[in-house]
């Protein structure tokens, strides 16, 4: 009689913990795929500057189609880490590196009138993405009346 | 009588495995609703904290103003408008009033002296996305074209007028000539001379096209020290 008791009791808690077990697996296995579901929908839910394939390259200063008065900006942007990027500006290349966050600043100088500037990004193993900003350097104030303007010569 | 007493100790097994249940997914269930919210509220500190570096920087930015600039290249020419390809692939609509300043060469000129295929400088509002108001004009010769290349890689050889280079991705190698203008630099950007350079070293070359279409070495820069 107490066999059979204490056998029952074994059978149960060997086919409960079986069970639970099984539970407990399945839900791990699942865990990795419902996560990246849940990222790929806030990605879609909350969409960021699409940077490029390549070499995630993002400029963020400055912004696209500037009218500055001043002739030395500041290019800032993102790509991979160490990457080299390469201004393109007026007639002038200026060179720098990517940090180890992938972070990039970068003086250049501007010609007087329309720019177009090309940020060059070549990841470590070649790959290469650009970015053009359109850029316009000019002293006149737009807002005075036309008699007062200067004029500016472009090439 | 066996069967009696058989069912409460399989009820009393299958207690347990219950208490095991319960005890264990209720675990597995917190750490699954907690880690996105985790990870939603950091996503959200970052985008915050983004932001307000954004803002910063923009507010920093003093030589920003209301009016925007464009270039491109003049695609028609309309009586009041002419119409505007930016280097980014965009097709714009200029328009021109008689409050918009039409130069060239510091010289006043009218639409009509425009050049279809000329690079121009606009500066003026955003009417729409499409549209921009022009409160100046520049007509230039070119087109804003950019004819520099980038490559990186390895130097292959280098002669007294040409050097060849490997190509880091595409792993072919390209020869270019250089000129008395092609500026050798080391890794940290200062000039060095074009004996300094030898094989295998890591560079970037970038190069131009000359007046004969011909393409040339612009600049070199070595991404490794030069031995001393």
């Amino acid at each position: 009689m107490r066999k059979e008791i204490a056998l029952a009791i074994v059978i149960g808690i060997i086919v409960g913990l079986g069970i639970t077990f099984g539970l407990f697996y399945a839900r791990e296995r699942l865990l990795p795929n419902r996560t990246a579901e849940e990222i790929e929908s806030s990605r879609q839910q909350n969409p960021t500057p699409t940077p490029s394939l390549k070499t995630n390259l993002v400029v963020q200063q400055p912004k696209n189609n500037l009218l500055t008065a001043e002739k030395t900006i500041k290019v800032v942007g993102r790509a991979l880490p160490d990457s080299m990027i390469v201004v393109l500006a007026d007639s002038n290349e200026y060179i720098t590196s990517a940090d180890l966050d992938g972070d990039f600043a970068v003086d250049i100088d501007l010609a007087l009138g329309g720019n177009r500037v090309t940020v060059v990004a070549t990841s470590p193993d070649g790959n290469q993405e650009s970015v053009i900003l359109s850029l316009v350097y000019s002293t006149v104030d737009l807002d005075a009346p036309p008699a007062t303007e200067e004029g500016e010569t472009e090439e | 009588m066996k069967h009696q007493q058989f069912l409460p100790a399989l009820a009393l097994a299958v207690s347990i495995m219950m208490v095991g249940l319960s005890w264990l997914l209720p675990l597995s269930a917190l750490a699954q609703t907690n880690s996105p919210e985790t990870s939603t509220s950091a996503e959200l500190r970052q985008a915050i904290k983004e932001r307000i570096e954004e803002t910063i920087k923009e507010n920093n930015n003093t030589s920003e103003r209301s009016h925007y600039g464009y270039i491109g290249e003049i695609t028609q020419i309309g009586t009041t408008t002419f119409g505007l390809m930016t280097p980014q692939g965009e097709e714009k609509t200029i328009q021109v009033s008689s409050d918009t300043a039409l130069l060239s060469a510091d010289k006043d000129i009218s639409l009509t002296d425009l050049i279809i295929g000329s690079g121009v400088t606009v500066m003026g509002q955003p009417v729409d996305e499409l549209v921009i108001a022009a409160k100046r004009v520049l007509a230039r010769t070119d087109n804003f074209t950019e004819n520099r290349e980038i490559k990186l890689g390895s130097l292959v050889s280098i002669t007294t007028s040409e050097i060849t280079l490997q190509d880091r991705q595409t792993q072919q190698s390209m020869t270019w000539s250089f000129t008395r203008q092609t500026v050798f630099e080391d890794a940290n950007g200062q000039k060095i001379a074009v004996t300094n350079l030898e094989e295998d070293q890591a560079a970037l070359i970038i190069t131009d096209l000359d007046n004969n279409d011909e393409r040339y070495i612009k600049r070199v820069r070595l991404l490794v020290e030069v031995a001393e």
